[in-house]
């Protein structure tokens, strides 16, 4: 089992509120799922959990046989930059740095073998070969988010995690942003967890669980 | 259709990621490059100003003393002028006297006029003048020119002190009238003195020939120069004429009357007087010499006299005579002999020292010996004898008898009779002095104006700190999302923290770089003013600018230090939030509880820490106490900030009621929790503002005026450049050694500072003066054991254990002029060549003794015996008829009050410059406040868009961000102002810069409306689609 959860809380003290309740998950190597809920449900906390940005309040998270909660600051960041890849909601791009340098940014801290081939192929893949030298403000939003995509699997992650992806995108980019990330989930072999309103998206992928109130049923 | 593969430019690496970031927020980063550039501005500029005044004074040195490198002045002892062939140095003469032109429309007093050759003018000047030469100051104080007239007066040498009897008359002076040849410039020797000063002396050059003719010291010189950069040797060199000693047939004499009391020569000793009255009885001869030799006991009497007086053997004779007493007085005293025998009467001049004003007279009429003569009493046979027999002694006693009523200051013995050659009297030549070495050493250890200036400059270094790092964490705060995005692809905090710093360290180093080339218009701003409105300070120098090398690196490297660190500092803050926090833009809300008791934790030290200080009751401890407040105010700022997040919380009504009104939050409880947001801005703002209030209030209560301790309780402060012999009326007078200008008008360190000779008891019967230390002094009485305080101006009669003499100094004198304190001791050379240390008993505080060290008359005397009559006088008023009398002495008084003041110029005018630095400061604190402001709006514009949306007009919101920040002006003045006037309580009539801190206030509360109408220029509501 690639990512395992148990028994996860997670509580905030002031003002006292809980946001997550006794979340049990499992995920595979390669496995694909949404989690959607209504607003406010702790669905990005939940990934931000898994992501190793946040800590649980109780309960465990293993990655890969390894338990987060056991790791210190540059062991997580460790683990973030080879073994998860994260697409947020805004691309985040740095606007000074062209598509190729966002793209390599994780491989900064020194992971970069082969990086740059790896870095142009999987450009080419979402379409984006002919704009290696533009920066963020040359591009759409569409083209934005693929390439933040590209840029959390640059250094072939285990597990990507998307929190509401399409979140920023008109319908039509939404729609081909959401068959990028299965297709790549599929040609990658890295595991998928996408939190998403959009029920088009949930229902492309093969599981879907729901997260209501904190409990993820 | 497959595509060829695009260029690739060079993968991503971390130099190229910094640059890129670099160029692309360059906006962003040119406030923060600003500020390390005026750090390092200020930095390097204040101390490049040390530079420049080491650099100054060193050029005035060299100007100075030109290519002299060691001097030998004997004061009024004269030398032959050949001796500086023999030794290869140049002859002068180095005396003291005034100036005028004339009409006497113009004078000046206190002028060095220096007899010199050619030899003297091949020791630096680029010009070899023969005729009359001034100085450019003399001749502006004149103002002559070349080929205008000039009056010069002065005392000529005499050869016994003119306060000594029988020294002949007492005012006489020397005219010299000539043209002004040429007036000599700095590359010519005009500012030739033997004293460090960076201001010259009023200075005339006269031909030695001349001015020997004039003083009637033909062939003599009483000062060598030399220029070879090793003291020239004078034993071989140095004989019996030198030490103005005579050896004629067996008599060694000297023209001075007394013989040095430390000349050692196997001889029989002789003593001869000048007697008022021989009496036998009813019968009495008057005005005689009588010597004193031998060991016989009683009077022998030669022939004469015994027929004159009709005694015999056996025979009482009572001798009249005077004793000097201080100041000119005679005393006379009387003595009884018995007559041993008579001897017969036979003419030896030879017993006889030449007394001035009787050697030379034809008959006894003519005699002028400088004690009164009762010209009636001559008789006729009286002038027969002085035809015959002259100056040969009439009676004889024992040396020893003769010693105890006639020995003085001035010697013992009038001559030796040396049984054989001379060859065991040793002559010990006086010592060239390194000038040029002391010269240098003065300049060297001069007041740091590097470090001074680097001080006055502190907060305005502190200020500009301060704004870099609030636009270094602006630019952050930019970015956070660019932090957050970092941290969540795997850049640990530490690796985010370098790359922060790295980008952080090339705005530092660009920065510093602009910052040294800016500097050099600081410190020419500031040499600027050093030279107009702060003069007093510096007494007038213009300094030429320059900066050393390795000034240049300290400053590079501590603004460079200094600006790494502040961003060190505020970026923690940044890079230590969590990925998730900096990424969505939510700002972390600071724990309330936690840092409000910090707040108030310090708050309460403080104010324990200030009633603790307050306990002490001094100055010390009051300002102690304010800076504890200052502390205590910004901590409790804290505690307040963190109290206000929750004002005018509305309270959950109960079911059925409606809130309570008083407690709904308004516009200006709104604007008071805002101010709380940003605690670390707040109180960034609220530090700076106080710090600075308190500085500028604080600073301004050491202001000097003049006090009545300080002029010691006399009207007038008087000098005079030819010696009076006389007491003046209702007066303290001082005798004086002339030295180096101990005040605060002289940057040079002094080295040898003037000594001032003074009854103490004068001045202790008047109270004089506020002592600020003491130092215990050993009794007189070798019974007591233990040490006992001696009080006050006592202390310069209680004798040293070591033997050093006692001196009381100024207190800007002691610690700043010369870097003592009590206890240390200065040395000195007394007239004979030997060195002796000063020691420092006790201060005075703020006084107009300034300048000199004072040491008791009795121990001057004994050191410069020679020195006669005195020179500074302290009087409770200065009739015009005596200011009449004495202006052929060069008499020049101020009132004591003036005189204080100008010294007090100089400490106001560091307070000035401190006060303007700071309020620079203030200004920039000011800065840094609408930058808080204009930030703080920005970074809420949604909020105010929707305000705006729910009703509120701009006018309201404006009224809003003004309530915010005026809270924070506010804090800062009030805690900064109430600080301050408790650390200046003692004081008493603090001058409160009303306008000042009125204009600050209302600057503050200013900028805050411009930052604001600035940041709410524009449509609003579109800020709202971004939430």
């Amino acid at each position: 089992m690639l990512l395992e959860l148990t028994h996860v809380s997670k509580s905030y003290a002031a003002p006292p509120v809980t946001v997550l309740r006794d979340v049990n998950l499992q995920l595979a190597a390669g496995d694909a799922l949404a989690i959607v809920g209504p607003s406010g449900s702790g669905k990005s906390t939940l990934l931000n959990i898994i992501g190793a940005l946040d800590v649980p309040t109780r309960g465990r998270v293993v990655l890969d046989g390894r338990e987060l909660s056991a790791l210190d600051e540059s062991a997580l960041a460790a683990i973030r930059n080879r073994q998860i890849g994260f697409v947020f909601q805004l691309h985040h791009l740095l606007p000074q740095c062209t598509v190729l340098e966002n793209v390599l940014i994780p491989t900064l801290t020194g992971f970069a073998d082969g990086a740059q081939e790896r870095a142009v192929r999987l450009l080419g893949r979402v379409g984006l070969q002919d704009r290696l030298t533009h920066r963020p403000g040359q591009l759409s939003g569409g083209e934005c988010q693929r390439v933040a995509v590209v840029r959390a699997l640059i250094n072939q992650p285990k597990l990507l995690l998307a929190d509401e992806p399409t979140g920023s995108l008109d319908h039509a980019s939404a729609v081909n942003l959401g068959r990028l990330l299965r297709e790549l989930n599929k040609e990658e072999g890295v595991a998928l967890i996408v939190v998403t309103h959009s029920l088009e998206l949930a229902k492309s992928l093969p599981r879907v669980r729901e997260l209501r109130d904190g409990v993820l049923e | 259709m497959e595509t060829n593969p695009p260029i690739l430019q060079p993968s991503i690496t971390p130099f190229r990621f910094v640059c890129r970031s670099l160029w692309f927020y360059r906006r962003t980063h040119l406030g923060v490059v600003a500020g390390v550039a005026l750090t390092a501005a200020i930095l390097t500029g204040a101390l490049a100003v040390g530079d420049s005044v080491r650099h100054t004074l060193r050029q005035l040195a060299r100007a100075r003393l030109g290519n002299i490198t060691h001097a030998l002045h004997t004061g009024d002892r004269y030398f032959r002028a050949a001796l500086a062939d023999e030794i290869g140095a140049a002859p002068a003469i180095l005396v003291r006297g005034s100036v005028t032109v004339p009409d006497g429309r113009t004078r000046a007093n206190d002028v060095q006029i220096v007899g010199v050759d050619d030899r003297f003018w091949q020791l630096g000047a680029t010009t070899n003048f023969t005729g009359l030469v001034v100085n450019e100051r003399l001749a502006t104080q004149l103002g002559v020119r070349a080929g205008d007239t000039i009056i010069l007066r002065t005392e000529p040498p005499a050869w016994l002190p003119r306060d000594a009897p029988l020294s002949g008359p007492a005012d006489e002076t020397v005219a010299l009238r000539g043209a002004v040849q040429a007036v000599a410039g700095d590359r010519d020797l005009g500012r030739f003195s033997l004293q460090a000063n960076q201001v010259p002396p009023y200075t005339v050059f006269v031909p030695l020939a001349r001015l020997q003719k004039e003083l009637n010291r033909p062939g003599r010189a009483n000062m060598l120069l030399s220029g070879t950069g090793l003291p020239p040797v004078l034993r071989g060199h140095w004989t019996l004429a030198d030490a103005e000693l005579v050896y004629s047939n067996g008599w060694l004499t000297t023209p001075r009357v007394f013989l040095d009391p430390d000349l050692q020569v196997t001889g029989e000793g002789v003593l001869t007087y000048f007697v008022n009255e021989i009496r036998h009885g009813d019968r009495a001869t008057p005005y005689s010499f009588v010597t004193a030799t031998g060991t016989n006991d009683g009077i022998a009497i030669n022939s004469w006299l015994a027929d004159d007086l009709g005694a015999r053997v056996g025979d009482e004779l009572t001798l009249r005579y005077y004793v000097p007493g201080d100041r000119r007085e005679l005393r006379e005293e009387s003595t009884t002999f018995r007559v041993s025998r008579i001897i017969p009467t036979a003419r030896d001049d030879s017993w006889t020292p030449s007394f001035p004003g009787l050697a030379d007279a034809e008959n006894c009429r003519d005699w002028k010996p400088g004690v009164p003569i009762a010209l009636d009493r001559i008789r006729p046979k009286d002038e027969e004898y002085w035809r015959d027999y002259r100056g040969t002694p009439k009676a004889f006693l024992s040396l020893a008898a003769g010693q105890k009523l006639w020995a003085n200051r001035f010697g013992k013995l009038t001559a030796i009779r040396v049984a054989g050659p001379l060859s065991d009297l040793k002559l010990e030549p006086p010592a060239f002095q390194p000038v040029a070495e002391q010269a240098a050493r003065a300049s060297a250890e001069a007041q740091d104006f590097g470090q001074l200036f680097l001080g006055f400059s502190l907060f305005l270094i502190v200020a500009a700190l301060l704004l870099t790092a609030l636009l270094f964490v602006f630019s952050l705060e930019q970015r956070r999302a660019e932090i957050g995005l970092l941290r969540a692809v795997g850049f640990a905090p530490r690796q985010v923290r370098w790359w922060v710093l790295r980008e952080g360290g090339a705005l530092a180093v660009i920065g510093t770089v602009i910052g040294l080339v800016a500097g050099m218009a600081y410190t020419k701003l500031a040499l600027l003013g050093l030279a107009t409105v702060w003069r007093g300070a510096v007494g007038g120098t213009r300094f030429v600018y320059r900066v050393e090398p390795v000034t240049w690196a300290v400053g590079a490297g501590a603004s460079l230090l200094a600006a790494l660190a502040a961003m060190w500092f505020t970026q923690r803050h940044q890079t230590r939030q969590p990925p998730v926090t900096l990424l969505t833009g939510n700002p972390m809300i600071p724990s309330t509880t936690r840092y409000s008791r910090l707040g108030l934790g310090v708050g309460v030290l403080g104010v324990v820490g200030a009633a603790g200080l307050l306990t002490l009751r001094n100055a010390g401890g009051f300002f102690g106490a304010g800076a504890c407040l200052l502390v205590a105010g910004i901590g409790g700022s804290h505690w307040l900030l963190g109290r206000l997040v929750n004002v005018g919380r509305l309270c959950e009504p109960a079911v059925g009621s409606s809130p309570s009104p008083t407690r709904r939050v308004g516009l200006q409880q709104l604007g008071l929790r805002n101010a709380a947001r940003r605690r670390g801005r707040s109180l960034a703002t609220i530090g700076v503002l106080a710090s600075g209030v308190f500085l500028l209030v604080a600073v301004n209560a050491f202001h000097q005026e003049p006090t009545e301790h300080g002029t010691g309780g006399f009207a007038w402060y008087a000098e005079t450049t030819l010696p009076v012999y006389e007491a003046l009326p209702n007066s303290v007078a001082f005798r004086v050694r002339d030295g180096d200008d101990a005040s605060c008008l002289n940057l040079n360190r002094a080295q040898q500072p003037r000594l001032l000779g003074v009854r103490p008891e004068e001045l202790a019967r008047r109270g004089a003066f506020r002592f600020v230390g003491q130092a215990p002094s050993l009794p007189a009485s070798a019974e007591r054991t233990t040490r006992m305080v001696v009080p006050q101006w006592e202390s310069l009669s209680a004798p040293q254990p070591d033997g050093a003499v006692p001196a009381i100094g100024d207190e800007a004198t002691v610690k700043w002029a010369l870097g003592k304190k009590i206890g240390d001791t200065v040395e000195y050379t007394d007239e004979r060549g030997r060195s002796f240390p000063v020691r420092i008993v006790g201060v005075v505080s703020h006084s107009i003794l300034q300048g000199g060290l004072m040491i008791a008359e009795r121990n001057f005397m004994e050191k410069f015996p020679s020195t006669a009559g005195y020179r500074v006088f302290l009087l409770d008023a200065v009739p015009e008829e005596l200011a009449r009398s004495l202006a052929d002495k060069g008499f020049m008084a101020v009132p004591a009050a003036r005189r204080l003041a100008e010294f007090a110029q100089v400490e106001n005018t560091y307070l000035a410059i401190f006060q303007a630095l700071g309020g620079l400061g203030l200004v920039l604190g000011s800065v840094g406040l609408a930058l808080v402001v204009w930030r703080n709006v920005l970074e809420r514009r949604g909020e105010l868009a929707l305000l705006q949306a729910v009703g509120f007009d701009r006018r309201a919101l404006r009224r809003l961000v003004v309530s915010e920040h005026w809270l924070l002006v506010t804090l800062g003045v009030g805690v900064g102002l109430g600080a301050a006037l408790v650390a200046v309580w003692p004081v008493g009539g603090v001058h409160v810069p009303v306008l000042t801190l009125a204009a600050l206030t209302a600057g503050g509360l200013g900028w805050s409306w411009l930052a604001a109408r600035a940041a709410l220029r524009g449509p609003l509501l579109p800020a709202l689609r971004n939430e």
